[in-house]
């Protein structure tokens, strides 16, 4: 099984290697323009150039800064009330409709409310990232409380379990999965959104050096950010790996087998 | 070998606030004198089951699934349950357990419970050990209810899960454990509460036959030291001759107890004694009780 993991790995990187020949390859002889798709090698360069200056470290650091508070904003209320909704159908029933209605709302939408609201700066911003961090996190806890076995409910309720841990030993754990499975939709929404107003207002971070790299017309500076961008997605996705492995080691990637 | 009049679907059901005492002297009567006077004054009472009936009901009208069920079960009592498939057996057990409430009737405990006791605990079909949880947190989950710390609870389970011969996996998932352990955390983790009733469903359907034989045997070692109130449900009529001291063979639905059959073998059983030809007439017995029943679900499948 390792070996065929590790087999397919190296069929990723060779292709993936291709793209950037192929790219580097054309743009150097002039099939496609150097000025709008640079050379991996220059954009590269040019990566090398803003890490040594601290240009990319900083705004990098205040993206992931903003990422993260965000996430704890819009993760935390989202996973509880999630879970709830998933174990009491009451509340689920409640709240449902509410939740189905401001799901589809475009969150960068709201940016010019909440910029009245709150003033510009990083209330506002970190807020919007909540907005958008909720709604996949909740709807994920949702399904993980909602897909246990009611039979494990009754393990509870023939010893009298109290509320409480039957929500601490069997709702929580039980949904952890599932609860990973949103954390790294969240994740990535919220870096999406994250990146789009750093656009629109920030003072620094990776959408700002992006927009900067439009404004004056340095594109490899675009592109760096945006591999460094896809970067960020590999280590989202190994660390919510990382996270399943480590707090949910009983969970097969099969389905969860039942006993 | 006698039949408990008291079971019988004709019989009229017990009062509900009848004193145990004088329960118990009906049930001497009704077992014909199977209990001397003596031993009248030792048995002791569990609970009553009382004119239970269940009814579901879904969009295409409702279907009774057991009806008129009354019997009594003595402390230290091991009942059976066999009946044929989908005839109610996990519902009366549910109900017996508190899970599921009967649409009539009633369940009466007749016996005194101490403080943090629980009345009854449940083995479920499926073991329903939690996935997430190791062996040790999974037979402690029961004591972690009732409130006992943790210290205490690893001491009680370890002591359990070494002489059943868990003590290695008590760190290990549940789905890393053979059919066999398995079975026996699930059923740890009911009896390491000391409930006053124990209530099996068929915890024993998914093994194979020989490691059946060692867990039943497990099962009467475990019994005969906590001496529980065993309801041990089960659709293998030679397992319920094996382990009970009674057999409560339920008709086809909507179900009933058709018979209430005292075993009166001496313990240890073995079905393969030449000894006791008993066996094989109790195992006719009750296959001729259901066979009728099975015919009938065969019959209208075929229809």
């Amino acid at each position: 099984m390792k070996g065929l993991i590790n087999k397919e790995r190296w069929i990723t990187v060779v292709l993936v290697a291709i793209f950037f020949l192929a790219w580097e390859w054309s743009a150097g002889n002039g099939f496609i323009s150097k000025f709008i798709f640079p050379q991996p090698s220059r954009v590269f360069a040019s990566m090398i150039e803003l890490t040594a200056s601290g240009e990319l470290t900083e705004n990098l650091f205040a993206t992931l800064t903003r990422l993260f508070f965000g996430f704890l904003l819009g993760g935390i209320p989202g996973l509880l009330i999630g879970l709830f909704m998933g174990w009491r159908p009451r509340i689920r029933r409640m709240l449902t409709p509410v939740i189905s209605a401001l799901h589809p709302i475009p969150k960068i939408a709201l940016f010019p409310i909440l910029l009245v609201l709150f003033g510009i700066g990083e209330t506002s911003m970190s807020i919007l990232i909540a907005l958008a961090v909720f709604f996949p996190t909740l709807v994920n806890a949702m399904e993980g409380a909602r897909q246990i076995n009611t039979v494990y409910l009754e393990v509870a309720s023939n010893v009298n379990a109290s509320r409480w841990l039957v929500f601490r030993r069997i709702i929580f754990p039980s949904s952890l999965p599932f609860v990973f499975a949103g954390a790294q939709i969240a994740l990535n929404i919220g870096l999406i959104v994250t990146i789009s107003v750093e656009m629109l207002q920030g003072r620094n971070g990776l959408g700002r050096m992006m927009w900067f790299g439009w404004q004056m017309m340095r594109l490899e500076q675009v592109y760096s950010v945006i591999f460094i961008i896809g970067i960020m997605g590999l280590a989202i996705n190994a660390l919510i790996n990382a996270c399943m492995r480590w707090f949910a080691p009983w969970y097969d990637i099969r389905g969860q087998a039942e006993y | 070998m006698l039949p408990y009049a008291h079971c019988s679907p004709q019989c009229k059901p017990q009062s509900q606030r009848m004193p145990a005492r004088l329960v118990a002297w009906v049930c001497g009567i009704c077992t014909g004198g199977t209990l001397d006077g003596a031993s009248l004054r030792d048995f002791k009472l569990s609970f009553q089951v009382d004119n239970i009936r269940k009814e579901f009901s879904s969009q295409n009208g409702s279907v009774v699934a057991i009806e008129n069920i009354n019997f009594l079960a003595g402390a230290e009592e091991f009942i059976c349950i066999v009946g044929p498939s989908g005839c109610g057996k996990t519902t009366l057990l549910k109900i017996i357990a508190g899970l599921a409430l009967p649409t009539s009737g009633s369940v009466n405990f007749l016996s005194a419970l101490n403080p943090n006791q629980l009345r009854s605990a449940m083995v479920f079909q499926d073991l329903a050990l939690f996935p997430w949880m190791n062996v040790l947190d999974n037979v402690a989950f029961g004591l972690e209810a009732l409130g006992v710390d943790k210290a205490q609870r690893r001491t009680r389970a370890l002591k359990f899960l070494d002489r059943l011969g868990l003590a290695g996996f008590a760190k290990n998932y549940p789905h890393e454990l053979s059919g066999g352990m398995r079975q026996r955390a699930a059923i740890l983790r009911a009896f390491l509460c000391e409930p006053q009733i124990l209530l099996m469903d068929e915890p024993f359907g998914a093994l194979d036959a020989q490691t059946r034989l060692v867990m039943q045997d497990e099962l009467l070692r475990i019994w005969k030291e906590f001496k529980h109130t065993v309801v041990y449900v089960t659709h293998d009529i030679e397992e319920a001759i094996l382990l009970g001291d009674r057999v409560l063979v339920m008709s086809g639905r909507p179900s009933n107890i058709r018979a209430d059959i005292r075993v009166e073998l001496p313990r240890p059983r073995h079905l393969t004694d030449q000894s006791h030809p008993e066996i094989a007439d109790l195992r006719f017995q009750i296959w001729k009780m259901l066979e009728e029943e099975v015919r009938k679900e065969v019959g209208s499948i075929n229809v």
